[in-house]
């Protein structure tokens, strides 16, 4: 975005101290997001007992380790699998005329007017033994052919998968979008094909969009547990519902706290490792 | 969803009716704060009843709440979600909205732990005549089973279990098992599988009840979350024989689901009145408290949801129908739920229970 405002025709006065503009956000976030984080932080000691007996508790029992590696390993699925499919859907929107693409996000959209235990319901609709995938498929190879879509691993990441493809849509169209389509062009000029173009330009430009997706998709994936824990297995619990098991049916809301602690520095680096990666070194050269 | 405003359309507003209009708006800024906190203001004549919300609480409604109203004028507002969270938070901020809370099972005796609860006045409150003991901090106004529910077309009589040690069999009653994804009822009916004595379940035997569940894990298709769960899996046939709610059961048939409901092996937990620490009208919040111990009060409730009244004398008032339909505190076969035993030992289990779920 940068080089965009360097090229306009108004020059920013430079008196127009940027921090001006960030502070009605910046004292918001302050009141709604960083102080409510603090005292987290506060009850995950005890409070003024400044005890780490509850941070004890995760490690010393096998149970907080697991869960957390399975938290990870359907967040990192689930953001892959977003990722895949989001791109594509994009690509495509960024194609179209304006009003078209318009018309066409609202269909993106439509997803978030559904309420998540009522989607997760229709999953059951779908992927169950008698549901309508598994009908087509009996339907053309008999009934031996029945798969298991559902109480396992593939019905979660096929149930985050489609909650998080809308958030990841923007994104990454958001990048497409902003692409001077003059570099396309000059490429076209020089005698570049069809899917030279997509890989030497398109997708190098639009990585940055792609990593916002895949930040954006692995924090709200580590944050969710209806999902998993109406289309999952046995295994499939995730961190959060240990927390929600914490505050709501325990009532200690020092372990809830200092599990929300531990969820937060984990996805906090994940953040922060995602946005040390230059475009370009994932594409293997510089942009 | 009940209180959505109406407003004038624009393009009928004339410049003296605007004028009017405003007016009206600007005493009614002034009037706000009055609006705004309509609890302070009448508290000695409203109270707010928090419960289950739903079928419950509409049934709630017309047996203790409406009759409460008619005989002292104190208005109630039912409200849904009790969760000891919320009221722990209300407590804690010196801002109690809640007044009587109906808490199931061993969240009654959680709550009053946490302090967030008024002792029981039974000067007011009649606890006699029960079941079920009364607490200190509670006492239980009616019971709800849990029990094998199976669907009738796909497995008629005799090919269906009865009881938990039919559940467990696999090999006699081939099919697809649902439990709850919770260790309270399960290792009940786990430890009743594996031979003991609905009557004798108290103090559990846990390692006992873990090596039981052991022998139904591979069979059980989904340990369920939600409620709701326990009736859909069944109907969309991703499971043959569930474990859920008579009242469940009941409300499905009515809407024409295909489910049949074992009323006997039950297990029973009872619901609890409480009456919120600080409550801004404690003596009307006894009063209303009061009506949930009424023998006639509790029979019409249960006629309604089909469960079944704490009150012994609550008995006799029960229809034909609704005596058919629960489980017999007294049978043999069925289990109570000790809330003592679930809130002392609760925490410890549940993390045995997650992990052995997990691995």
């Amino acid at each position: 975005m940068a080089y965009h405002l360097k090229g306009s025709t108004t020059t920013p006065r430079r008196r127009d101290n940027p921090v001006v503009f960030v502070v009605p956000a910046a004292l918001f976030m302050a009141g709604a997001f960083l102080l409510p984080l603090l005292m987290v932080l506060y009850t995950s000691v005890g409070g003024n007992a400044l005890t780490l007996a509850h941070y004890a508790e995760l490690v010393s029992r096998p149970l907080y380790a697991i869960v957390l590696w399975n938290t990870l390993q359907i967040s990192a699925f689930s953001t892959l699998a977003t990722v895949l499919v989001a791109y594509p859907i994009a690509y495509h929107l960024a194609r179209q005329p304006p009003r078209r693409r318009a018309l066409l996000l609202i269909l993106v959209l439509l997803p978030f007017w559904t309420s998540i235990l009522v989607k997760s319901f229709a999953f059951t609709v779908l992927l169950g033994q008698d549901g309508a995938l598994n009908q087509i498929v009996t339907a053309l190879f008999g009934d031996g052919a029945r798969i298991k879509l559902l109480f396992n691993r593939p019905a979660v990441l096929i149930g985050m998968t489609h909650y998080l493809v809308p958030f990841a849509v923007f994104s990454i169209l958001a990048s497409l979008l902003a692409q001077d389509p003059d570099l396309r062009r000059a490429a076209e000029i020089m005698g570049a094909g069809r899917w030279r173009i997509f890989l030497a330009i398109t997708l190098p430009l639009s990585m940055p969009g792609v990593l916002a997706s895949a930040l954006l998709s692995m924090i709200l994936s580590m944050g969710m547990f209806v999902t998993p824990a109406l289309l999952g297995g046995r295994a499939d619990l995730m961190i959060s519902n240990l927390v929600d098991f914490h505050v709501r049916e325990t009532l200690d809301w020092g372990a809830a706290s200092a599990l929300a602690a531990c969820l937060i520095v984990v996805t906090g680096i994940f953040a922060v490792l995602l946005s040390r990666i230059r475009p370009g070194q994932l594409l293997g050269r510089e942009i | 969803m009940a209180g959505r405003k109406r407003w004038t359309p624009l393009s009928g507003i004339s410049r003296r009716g605007f004028l009017r209009n405003s007016a009206l708006l600007g005493a009614g800024a002034i009037a706000a704060p009055t609006l705004l906190a309509p609890r302070q203001a009448d508290a000695a004549d409203s109270l707010v009843y928090v419960s289950y919300g739903g079928a419950t609480e509409d049934a709630e409604v017309i047996s203790f709440l409406k009759p409460f109203e008619a005989d002292t004028g104190v208005k109630v507002v039912a409200a849904s979600g009790p969760d000891i969270a919320k009221l722990k938070a209300q407590v804690m901020t010196g801002n109690v909205e809640w007044d009587v809370i109906d808490f199931i099972g061993s969240q009654a005796i959680a709550a009053d732990r946490e302090g967030v609860l008024e002792k029981i006045d039974y000067s007011v409150v009649d606890g006699t005549d029960m079941f079920v003991p009364k607490e200190e901090a509670s006492f239980p106004f009616y019971v709800y089973g849990g029990g094998i529910a199976y669907d009738p077309a796909r497995h008629p009589d005799g090919k269906h279990p009865t009881d938990w040690v039919q559940f467990w069999d696999v090999k006699a009653f081939p099919g697809r098992r649902g439990l709850r994804s919770r260790p309270d009822e399960n290792l009940e009916l786990a430890l009743m599988a594996d031979g003991v004595p609905a009557k004798e379940l108290y103090p559990l035997d846990v390692d006992r009840a873990f090596r039981s569940l052991d022998r139904i894990k591979p069979y059980v298709a989904k340990w369920i979350p939600e409620t709701p769960q326990t009736i859909s899996l069944l109907q969309s046939n991703e499971i043959d024989f569930v474990f859920t709610y008579s009242g469940r059961v009941q409300a499905a048939r009515k809407q024409g689901v295909s489910i049949a409901y074992v009323y006997e092996a039950n297990i029973v937990t009872p619901a609890y009145t409480c009456v919120a620490k600080g409550s801004r009208n404690k003596a009307a919040a006894m009063k209303l408290a009061s009506y949930f111990a009424k023998p006639e009060r509790q029979a019409q409730f249960c006629n309604i949801l089909g469960y079944s009244p704490i009150k012994r004398s609550a008995m006799k008032l029960l229809t034909p129908e609704t005596l058919a339909q629960q489980p017999k505190l007294d049978d043999p076969k069925t289990a109570i739920t000790n809330i003592t035993w679930w809130a002392d030992n609760f925490v410890a289990v549940n993390k045995r229970f997650k992990e052995w779920l997990i691995t």
